[in-house]
């Protein structure tokens, strides 16, 4: 177990690599450039020539890459054209918001799919279930945005029950920091959890199907416990996987929910910094949520073997 | 003497696999529905040029913002433009760009799920490059494409048939690594067919079935992208009709012409669940284990 | 008896005149509260030297003051200055300075910050300095209280440099603007004014946080424009970020913000009936225009931009950009209507929609089709919407336009290259005290464009020397007619800016800069 987990975690740093370099040619090839944007339209030549040098973006792309990967591998992520601060400072300024909205939405995801799911499936084509698998069905086709309008304009201009914006950290009272995240987190959580109850839904009757099921029934067990003890531990696997895969992606910042109720969170940092040209926090994002989606990836395949006696590494 | 039972009949002759998922397919009324609901999209896009009663481009402005009327059935936008002309062309542009992605996904998805499953040696640099890929923000990605290559709708399927082929190739691996132990397929080696030649005729037709039940979540995908997309501005450029672009302009108006939004989203939301019920349907009538007969 | 009837009449009337008198008048101005601004994207920096943009100015000027500023005519009035005399023809400004203003940390202002701040600013400006800055001989303190700067030649246009909102020339300690030299600062405890507030908290991405400075030396007087006395009312002044328009309008209306800025001129006309928003029109603001690449290409021949010119539809264009006729003027001057140089010379051409003509020029020019290439952004409504409109009238006139739309950042980069299009999107911002030479959108030659011909070059460079008011007046007119006939480009229209903010906050003024002085919370 402990050689596989050294081998993946120094698997890790080639393919953090790999993105980093693909995202650094794919802005740097982009046309726009961050001294002019930060200068302004009317600033004069020479201005911009001065800052450009000053940015090092006058070297040619081999000497700004390697200089870009000899500071990433002691850790530094290089100073945000735009602000002025190191680009970890900038980062880490805006990684609370993130990581608060995305716990809160995939708890409210895995609290409603995966109940919604079991339920679905232990009770196959009941009225129940049609009720989920239809609900269900509108959570995968709602675009998200449509939603979140839609849900601001209900609860916070028409009912004004909640904040339509804006971000309050916890250090300002837990209370307050959650009717800020409510809507956002529910607004993703929502479409999430349509997906977790499908998956766990046919990942459950699946399972049921097995023969080890019939084998439980045939002793004698009652379905309660035959399904929270036998079936649901085996269905486990594959919604561990969606649920890891789905934070994962919550971990990228998600880019709608941020934008539309301005949440000063990393999604929302990496818009703004391509439409800025700000390649040094654009590049320092996209490591982030590389290294966080291989790290999250290692831990779902933990969860596997911690779960399935029949995986060992 | 006692009565013996008669012997089982015996079918005539055997049924095609793919016949036998056809009529499995037309016994579930969700795939029915989700199959009538993409052909009366797929027609209404075909047929919008003759369906739409005016030219979704032509600028009216002394007729702005206008509620739904006789004369414009969905009403008009914030340039005089009718709103129902611009959301059937919308739809067919949603559509040709689905269309697209899930070719451009499957031409990338499709060789490097068969090489990676089929050949050991590569499956791991080739499923650490798609994990690579996967590990990107897709809106990113395709916001970053978009920035460099400019926007077009070409571009937007480009960027997402890039953002989704990982998906289309995991799928086919995990088909290929189930198929490759198939009984035949060692026959096939043990004659001493060629790789190549195996992979194209017996391990590639087995995995027809997974990849189309994934390429329609792609289209849903993609629809659902091309919309966000455009909706941040990094999508189709903004007077080209896709619902996604009608979306973002008419935001800014959703109090006082709200018509302009309500409609493209009823739109998506109807293309989507027509290729997820139709996907699901699909799933459903392909599970192997039905396939395999006896009791399921 | 009925005379004491009368008697008590008159009384009474005259008891409830005086209460009524007495609601009629205006809240008095009370003290305290948290005034919450929605902003629509991050300023790039806090440090008002170093940057054009206007987020950072209407943000940063709350902490810094400079020499002189603009009064409620858009005149010259002194700030931190008490005043200043010219001499040797117009070669030596002195500046003489007010005596007992305080930064924010007690020390009192002298000769030597200002010298500093402004060897500092000089060097890191980049509107209408870079006309005079080779000039600078010398920027010396003449005792405590008095400034001189000396020029190699005469300027008419330091003061207004000096006294222009954006990229403030704001007076800083003299140990942090030596220190810092061209280097952005970026520390707040070194982000110290003379200012009616001061900076206490900055996360960048969310907020920007001030709280009042009990020590500020305010002016005696009236306020008057963006100078006279600034009183801070509030406690605290929080900026806060919100990309989103539509979420800052939502904002307001649940009185989560105070305030809100860069409101959709398009939703004016919902806004207004909304009893939850008070609306405010900030005139003058801006002007769309379209820009000819007249290098290289189509443009280059003076006959295809005037048939563009001919094609197009002003009311049209402007209207359906902007939507509500209050929001927006069709006028072909220039230089705004505020301002002391507007002027009606010269106008004919603009806004005839004559499609005979534009055809005409067209088959003289020998267009056979080519296609025209737009550059403009989605990002901004002024950007892209006449472009739209623009476009359709132009077909009709017989163009075959390409428009691209792009990001703003791949516009700005595009626009320098003259390969790459026939016409671009821009706008032309109001600044108070503008001296039409220093505008570089309408008149440089080395800016995207490249209008460059000998008449215009020559009426400039008498315009930058010339000190007669009159004669000045009479050249710009000259200027303009020029411009309307070469049409380097096209001028849409006069646009206003629209803003939002809650009934209860008082004594917000309607000026295109926006400050937060002198306005309190009704309770």
């Amino acid at each position: 177990m402990r050689a596989y987990l050294a081998r993946r975690l120094a698997a890790m740093v080639p393919i953090v690599i790999l993105v980093g370099t693909i995202v650094f040619l794919l802005i740097h090839l982009t046309p726009g450039d961050p001294a002019v944007i930060m200068l302004g339209p009317d600033a004069p030549d020479e201005a911009v020539t001065r800052l450009r040098q000053e940015l090092g973006l006058d070297a040619p792309l081999l000497t700004q890459w390697f200089r870009w990967f000899q500071r990433v591998l002691v850790g530094d992520l290089g100073t945000s054209i735009f602000f002025g601060l190191p680009v970890t400072t900038t980062i880490r300024q805006h990684l609370l918001p993130t990581v608060l909205l995305s716990a809160l939405a995939i708890s409210i995801a895995v609290g409603i799919g995966v109940p919604a799911g079991i339920i679905s499936a232990v009770r196959r084509g009941s009225l129940m279930d049609q009720g989920v698998t239809l609900v269900a069905f509108l959570g995968v086709s709602v675009p998200e945005f449509w939603l979140a309008l839609n849900l601001v304009l209900l609860f916070s201009v028409y009912l004004g029950l909640l904040p339509v914006a804006g971000y309050a950290s916890p250090a300002s009272g837990l209370w307050t920091s959650l009717r800020y995240l409510v809507l956002p987190a529910f607004t993703m959580g929502f479409v999430q959890s349509a997906l977790i109850a499908r998956m766990t839904r046919a990942a459950m009757l699946d399972v049921v199907a097995q023969d080890y099921m019939r084998t439980a029934r045939a002793k004698g067990l009652s379905s309660q416990r035959v399904t929270l003890r036998h079936a649901f531990p085996n269905a486990l696997i594959a919604v561990v996987t969606v649920v890891g895969i789905i934070f994962s992606v919550m971990m990228g910042g998600n880019v709608v929910a941020e934008t539309i109720f301005t949440i000063p969170g990393v999604g929302q940092l990496l818009i703004t910094s391509v439409l800025r040209r700000d390649y040094p926090v654009i590049q320092g994002i996209v490591l982030l949520i590389a290294a966080a989606y291989v790290v999250i990836n290692l831990l779902v395949d933990i969860v596997y073997a911690a779960v399935d006696p029949r995986i060992r590494y | 003497m006692p009565r013996i039972p008669p012997p089982p009949r015996v079918a005539a002759e055997p049924i095609s696999p793919w016949r036998l998922r056809w009529r499995l397919m037309l016994r579930r009324p969700i795939v029915i529905l989700g199959g009538l609901i993409l052909i009366g999209l797929f027609l209404t896009a075909a047929l919008a040029p003759m369906l739409a009663p005016a030219n979704p481009q032509r600028m009216e402005i002394a007729d702005r913002l206008r509620p739904p009327s006789a004369v414009h059935p969905l009403g008009t936008d914030d340039f005089g433009r009718d709103v129902f002309s611009r959301v059937l062309y919308g739809i067919r542009l949603s559509l040709a760009i689905g269309t697209a992605v899930v070719v451009i996904s499957t031409a990338i998805g499709l060789p490097v799920g068969l090489a990676a499953g089929y050949m050991p040696r590569l499956d791991n640099l080739l499923m650490r490059l798609m994990d690579a890929l996967m590990a990107f923000p897709a809106v990113i990605l395709a916001i970053a494409l978009m920035a460099a290559l400019g926007p077009s709708a070409v571009n937007v399927a480009v960027a997402l048939g890039i953002v989704y082929s990982p998906r289309m190739a995991r799928i086919i691996r995990g088909s290929v690594l189930v198929v490759r132990e198939f009984e035949y397929v060692t026959a096939a080696r043990s004659l001493g067919l060629s790789d190549a030649m195996i992979m194209a005729r017996h391990v590639l037709p087995n995995c027809m079935s997974p990849a189309i039940v994934q390429g329609t979540f792609i289209f849903a995908y993609a629809v659902l992208g091309e919309a966000l997309l455009s909706f941040l501005g990094a999508g189709v450029p903004p007077h080209i009709p896709s619902l996604g672009t009608i979306l973002s302009g008419g935001r800014v108006y959703m109090g006082q012409a709200p018509w302009i939004t309500v409609f493209p989203g009823l739109a998506i939301m109807l293309l989507v669940i027509g290729l997820n019920l139709f996907g699901d349907g699909l799933r459903d009538a392909f599970d192997p284990r039905l396939l395999r007969g006896g009791t399921a | 008896m009925s005379g004491m009837r009368v008697v008590l009449a008159l009384t009474l009337a005259g008891l409830l005149g005086t209460v009524a008198s007495g609601w009629a008048q205006p809240p008095a101005p009370q003290r305290g509260g948290t005034l919450t601004v929605a902003i629509s994207a991050d300023p790039p920096a806090l440090d008002i030297h170093s940057t054009t943009a206007y987020l950072t100015e209407i943000v940063a000027w709350h902490v810094f003051e400079p020499l002189f500023t603009y009064d409620k005519n858009f005149q010259i009035i002194p700030m931190l200055a008490e005043g200043y005399k010219v001499g040797d023809g117009g070669k030596e400004y002195t500046i003489t300075l007010r005596s007992g203003v305080r930064f924010h940390n007690g020390r009192e202002m002298t000769s030597r910050d200002v010298v500093a701040s402004l060897q500092r600013w000089v060097k890191m400006a980049v509107v209408a300095v870079p006309f005079f800055r080779d000039d600078i001989e010398a920027i010396e303190a003449r005792g405590a209280r008095t400034v001189v700067v000396r020029l190699k030649q005469p300027s008419g246009i330091l003061i207004a440099a000096l006294a222009q909102p954006i990229q403030l020339a704001g007076i800083y300690q003299q140990t942090v603007a030596d220190a810092a030299g061209t280097r952005r600062i970026t520390e707040l405890s070194e982000l110290i004014g003379t200012g009616p507030f001061k900076f206490t908290r900055w996360v960048p991405g969310q907020a920007i946080e001030l709280e009042r400075f009990d020590g500020y030396s305010a002016r005696a007087g009236s306020p008057d424009g963006y100078g006279g006395q600034k009183v801070a009312y509030a406690d605290k002044l929080r900026f806060v970020i919100v990309p989103d328009v539509q979420t800052r309008i939502n904002g307001v209306m649940t009185g989560q913000y105070d305030y809100a800025e860069s409101i959709t001129p398009d939703a004016y006309g919902d806004l207004r009936n909304n009893p939850k928003v008070r609306t405010l029109i900030l005139k003058p603001y801006g002007q769309p225009m379209a820009v000819f690449n007249k290098r290289r290409g189509l443009f280059t021949d003076r006959r295809m931009r005037q048939a563009f010119l001919a094609a197009l539809d002003m009311s049209k264009v402007m209207a359906g950009t902007f939507g509500n006729p209050l929001m927006f003027r069709v006028d072909g001057s220039l230089m705004f209507k505020e301002s002391p140089w507007y002027s009606r010379e010269g106008l004919g051409p603009y806004n005839r929609r004559d499609l005979a003509t534009a055809r005409r020029l067209l088959a003289e020019a020998g267009y056979r089709g080519q296609p025209v290439r737009w550059i403009t952004s989605a990002a901004f409504d002024w950007a892209y919407k006449p472009a739209l409109i623009a476009s359709q009238q132009l077909e009709e006139a017989g163009f075959n336009m390409d428009l691209q739309v792009l990001d703003w950042a791949t516009v700005l980069s595009r626009r320098a290259n003259p390969d790459l299009y026939e016409v671009f999107s821009t706008s032309f911002i109001f600044s108070p005290g503008v001296d039409p030479p220093i505008q570089p959108v309408i008149i440089s030659p080395t800016w995207p464009g490249w209008w460059t011909t000998e008449e215009k070059d020559r009426l400039i460079g008498r315009l930058i020397r010339e000190p007669d008011p009159a004669a000045r007046k009479r050249l710009w007119e000259d200027v303009q007619r020029l411009y309307w006939e070469d049409v380097p480009g096209i001028k849409f229209g006069d646009f206003f800016n629209l803003a939002i903010a809650r009934p209860g906050v008082q004594g917000l003024a309607t000026r295109p800069d926006l400050f937060f002085w002198n306005v309190w919370i009704a309770p």
